[in-house]
């Protein structure tokens, strides 16, 4: 087992203060870190929000503060959409549709795009697809013929069908070189088994399923997931609303309507797999990559702020939190630890993920389960201090995100249009997570977090892994890749 | 102080030349009118720097500390010691003890963060604008009066050496760039990367610390920049509050120059990997050199643009590269154009690399065309009016080009000399920089192949 000298010097080495105006201080750093933020309120800028007679829906602002427009855009659906047999192809048909079109092919889309300086994206969540796009306003007309093109002309079965389908094979193999690739594989594989929302992750199943990808069946594909009465775009710029709105319903008044439905809602698989390790093997890996986690609540899970809260205080990430209180400032194994989690509408996930030396993967994966049981078992509950400046810091951070009128109104849009939330939701996330009290967090973190049911993956040379662990009579299984 | 608020006029950048089929909803203008961000600046006797850059949308301030030192001024023999000494920094002083700088601004709702580059380091601290002076207090104290206590510093080496795990040794893509620029660089200390290697991480002394810091961390030596809700001149009566005391040092640098290279370098690397890379380095001149400008739009007409030769004929054309791209690393010293190109297969490196050469001659003979020219206008022009969305980051470029070349205009001047740029400067600029004699390149190869 590789080991590394510790220096081990017995006298600490100080360099004498400089003499300033200002005399440092403990006390002098306590007494200028003294505040209380205001609880702020985002302003909702001012839209139009109007639906075409094909079922699009259109939200407008005008933001004259410079020369330019952007997009933001949802489309119902998503992922979800997926079956096993084709995974994956979700991500393939929006790439084709970005490369070209019925009307332009993908040297004329390319040279459209440079030219009038457009930038255009879509991109595939669990519960819908997203738009964004933006240009200088001069070029607003170039970005919505550029816009509507891509969604309502798509060609599946151009000449460069066959040469993306061998990017896609490329890109799939290159995935199989990448550490958190194979672990969120794996991690996702076992935590939603059989449903669409651990499709993308495991390249083994895409790799399959791209055999069965044809432009007959994307075209196929596109029909069932996209339409105008599923879309929602945002339009944000330095425009007049009365001349955009005529715009737009120029550029997407001929798309379809198409009688198209939300995917089928299947269960989650059941959770057969927590409490077990796993271990990829990796013999050239000099570190132990670890994800560590379980499912979590749907989008819907009314005291979602107060878990977020407790949550921080566990996991931020940030140098404050007990994960790296614990291992980076302490133990010195980390450079980052962090406890995230996805919400979607039909359940989420929970991970702890982190990487250190391959021979600190069992006392770092037992830190992370003490830390989370001393505050299930309250050795070390949730304090209202660290509530405080968890709360503190996001009153003060939070209208930084609100800045630009794309951004407040594209949240807005998700939230009403793909949630089924209030406009206002952003501020009553404000108001709710400054009504919550310590105890309200330590409630929720207990209610959701159990370590026992921990599925963990981690990726590492097993010779230096596997030892810990059966040391420790903690049984493990390996993975081969 | 001095007060700068011009509002900057470009001609004929939207002179488009190819058809189109979008409607407008606006006649398309020879004019535009790029609003200039307002910003004041105050040198201190000491000669520390200060830009502030106003902006009242939101009750924040960005406060960050540049020092004008990076991994290019290090010794091989301590290679990564300035990013070293960024980790140190959060240490703590006699006043504020072992990673209280992340606690302190927490607790007024801020975060505090750090970076290392090739020729800086950078500190910063984002927190309500009534809490600016804590901020300054923070790196005031830390700039001369750090603690560097052996048990703690032996502990952080343990991160760095991690954090170089996580980052270089686990990513093929770094760990083969970090050799091909090793290979390139024999003498400048470009050798090797921000990071350092991982024996001099190991070796570090608390001595080597204490000395290098001593060197480096002085008003002199360091450029202030402040981006929010603030007054001007309350920040600069802050400044000379907290830094005004401190005397200047005398800063000295290696002084290393890389010997020209006369031929090609070639070096097979193997690693686990299941597809094959191709990364190739190519010597350019300081981040000031009038070639700069050509340079980056050579690299976007040659590899990164949509259109650009090598995606339009390998990727899409001949179907030989899965994905291709390519960076300007443009720093206070001489650096490189780095390429990559991700072939088909292992079989077809050479013939690829081969038709990448054949593009170069192809461009060299043949120039760049109006289309090509009209793109890259017309991104820049379009990437600079987006970027005046953040002030911030305009802070930190007037920041990054007094550091380098004790110029904060130098944006200007570069967006000046793009307006001026023609097809024959972009095809000079491959004729004396993209040679093959001067190039080192690196095959990366799946073990065993």
């Amino acid at each position: 087992m590789k080991r590394y000298i510790v220096f081990i010097i017995a006298l600490a080495f100080f360099i004498p203060a400089v003499r300033a105006e200002v005399q440092f201080s403990p006390e002098l750093f306590d007494d200028l870190a003294q505040s209380v933020n205001k609880v702020p309120e985002i302003k909702i800028p001012d839209y139009e929000r109007f639906v075409l007679n094909n079922g699009l829906t259109v939200y407008l602002v005008e933001d004259h503060s410079l020369p330019i427009i952007e997009m933001a855009g949802f489309i119902k659906g998503g992922r979800a959409h997926e079956r096993q047999d084709i995974a994956g192809i979700s991500d393939f048909m929006t790439d084709l549709m970005k490369t070209g079109t019925a009307n332009r092919t993908q040297q004329e889309m390319d040279r459209f795009k440079e030219l009038h300086g457009l930038s255009f994206g879509m991109g595939v969540k669990r519960d819908y697809f997203t738009l964004n796009g933006n240009a200088l306003i001069e070029d607003s007309g170039y970005l919505l013929d550029l816009i509507s093109d891509v969604l309502m002309n798509p060609k599946f079965d151009a000449d460069y069908y066959q040469r993306k389908l061998m990017e896609l094979y490329q890109g799939l193999s290159m995935a199989r070189s990448q550490d958190p690739v194979l672990v969120d594989m794996i991690f996702y594989r076992y935590m939603y088994g059989d449903h669409p929302y651990g499709y993308d992750s495991d390249i083994d199943l895409v790799t399959n399923a791209v055999q069965n990808y044809s432009p007959e069946k994307l075209m196929e594909y596109y029909r069932a997931t996209i339409a105008p009465n599923m879309t929602v775009l945002v339009f944000s710029g330095d425009f007049s609303i009365k001349e955009m709105k005529k715009e737009i319903k120029k550029a997407f008044s001929q798309w379809e309507k198409a009688p198209l439905t939300l995917p089928h809602q299947k269960s989650l698989a059941p959770k057969d797999k927590y409490g077990k390790i796993y271990i990829i093997h990796k013999k050239t890996a000099t570190q132990a990559k670890i994800k560590m986690g379980f499912d979590l609540f749907s989008r819907d899970y009314p005291e979602e702020t107060s878990f977020r809260m407790a949550n921080m205080v566990y996991g931020s990430g940030s140098f404050e939190c007990r994960l790296m209180d614990t291992l980076r400032v302490e133990k010195g194994y980390a450079y980052d630890a962090r406890a995230g989690y996805n919400a979607n509408k039909l359940g989420g996930e929970y991970a702890v993920t982190t990487d250190v030396e391959p021979d600190k993967a069992l006392d770092t994966y037992q830190t992370v389960i003490r830390e989370m049981n001393d505050i299930l078992n309250r050795v070390k509950p949730i304090t209202d201090e660290e509530l405080f400046k968890t709360v503190n810091f996001f009153n003060a951070l939070m209208p930084k995100f609100y800045v630009e009128s794309i951004d407040v109104l594209e949240s807005v849009v998700l939230n009403v249009e793909i949630w089924n939330e209030s406009a206002d939701r952003i501020n009553e996330m404000i108001q709710k997570y400054n009504s919550i009290d310590a105890a309200t967090a330590q409630r929720e973190f207990e209610k959701n977090l159990d370590p026992e049911h921990f599925m963990t993956v981690i990726l590492g040379d097993k010779d230096q892994i596997v030892p810990q662990f059966e040391e420790a009579g903690i049984p493990v299984e390996i993975i081969e890749m | 102080m001095k007060r700068r608020s011009v509002v900057f006029m470009i001609l004929g950048l939207l002179m488009i030349t190819a058809g189109c089929t979008g409607t407008q909803t606006k006649t398309d203008s020879a004019v535009i009118e790029i609003p200039e961000i307002a910003y004041d600046y105050y040198e201190l006797d000491n000669g520390l720097k200060i830009y502030v850059v106003e902006d009242h949308a939101v009750p924040l301030v960005k406060f960050e500390i540049w020092y004008n030192v990076g991994s290019i001024d290090e010794p091989e023999r301590i290679s990564g010691i300035s990013h070293m000494l960024e980790h140190t920094m959060f240490l703590g002083t006699e006043s504020l003890g072992k990673d209280k700088v992340h606690h302190l601004t927490k607790q007024v709702g801020g975060w505090a963060n750090a970076g290392t580059y090739y020729d800086f380091t950078m500190y910063e601290e984002e927190l309500p604008s009534a809490k600016l002076e804590l901020a300054m207090a923070i790196e005031a104290d830390r700039m001369r009066n750090l603690k560097i206590d052996p048990e703690e510093f032996g502990r952080e080496q343990q991160v760095v050496a991690q954090e170089r795990r996580m980052r270089m040794e686990n990513n093929f893509f770094m760990s083969s760039m970090e050799e091909i620029q090793a290979a390139a660089f024999t003498e400048h200390p470009l050798h090797h990367s921000i990071i350092g290697w991982m024996e001099s991480i190991h070796n570090y002394t608390v001595d080597d610390m204490r000395a290098y810091y001593m060197q480096y961390y002085a008003p002199n030596n360091a450029v202030i920049t402040v981006s929010g809700d603030v007054d001007s001149k309350e920040v600069f009566a802050m400044a000379r509050k907290y830094f005004g005391s401190y005397e200047p040092q005398d800063v000295t640098r290696l002084g290393v120059t890389e010997p020209d290279q006369t031929e090609e370098r070639f070096l097979k690397l193997e690693k686990e990997t299941q597809v094959p890379l191709i990364g190739m380095i190519y010597k350019i001149p300081e981040g000031d050199h009038e070639d700069i400008v050509a340079l980056e739009a050579l690299n976007a007409v040659l590899v990164n643009n949509a259109t650009s030769r090598i995606n339009s004929v390998l990727k899409n054309e001949k179907k030989m590269i899965m994905q291709a791209g390519s960076f300007l690393l443009s720093v206070r010293d001489p650096g490189y154009l780095f390429v990559f190109l991700i072939p088909m297969s292992v079989d077809s490196m050479e013939s690829v690399k081969d038709s990448f050469d054949a593009e170069i001659t192809r461009l060299i003979q043949e120039g760049v065309t109006e289309e090509e020219l009209a793109a890259v206008k017309k991104s820049v022009l379009k990437s600079r009016i987006f970027s005046l969305k953040s002030k911030g980051s305009f802070a930190s470029l007037l920041a990054i080009n007094t550091l380098r070349f004790d110029n904060p205009g130098l944006y200007k001047e570069q967006y000046e000399s793009l307006s001026h740029l023609t097809g024959e400067d972009i095809k000079d600029a491959a004729e004396k920089y993209l040679v093959s004699t001067k190039r080192t390149v690196g095959f990366v190869v799946p073990e065993g192949k």
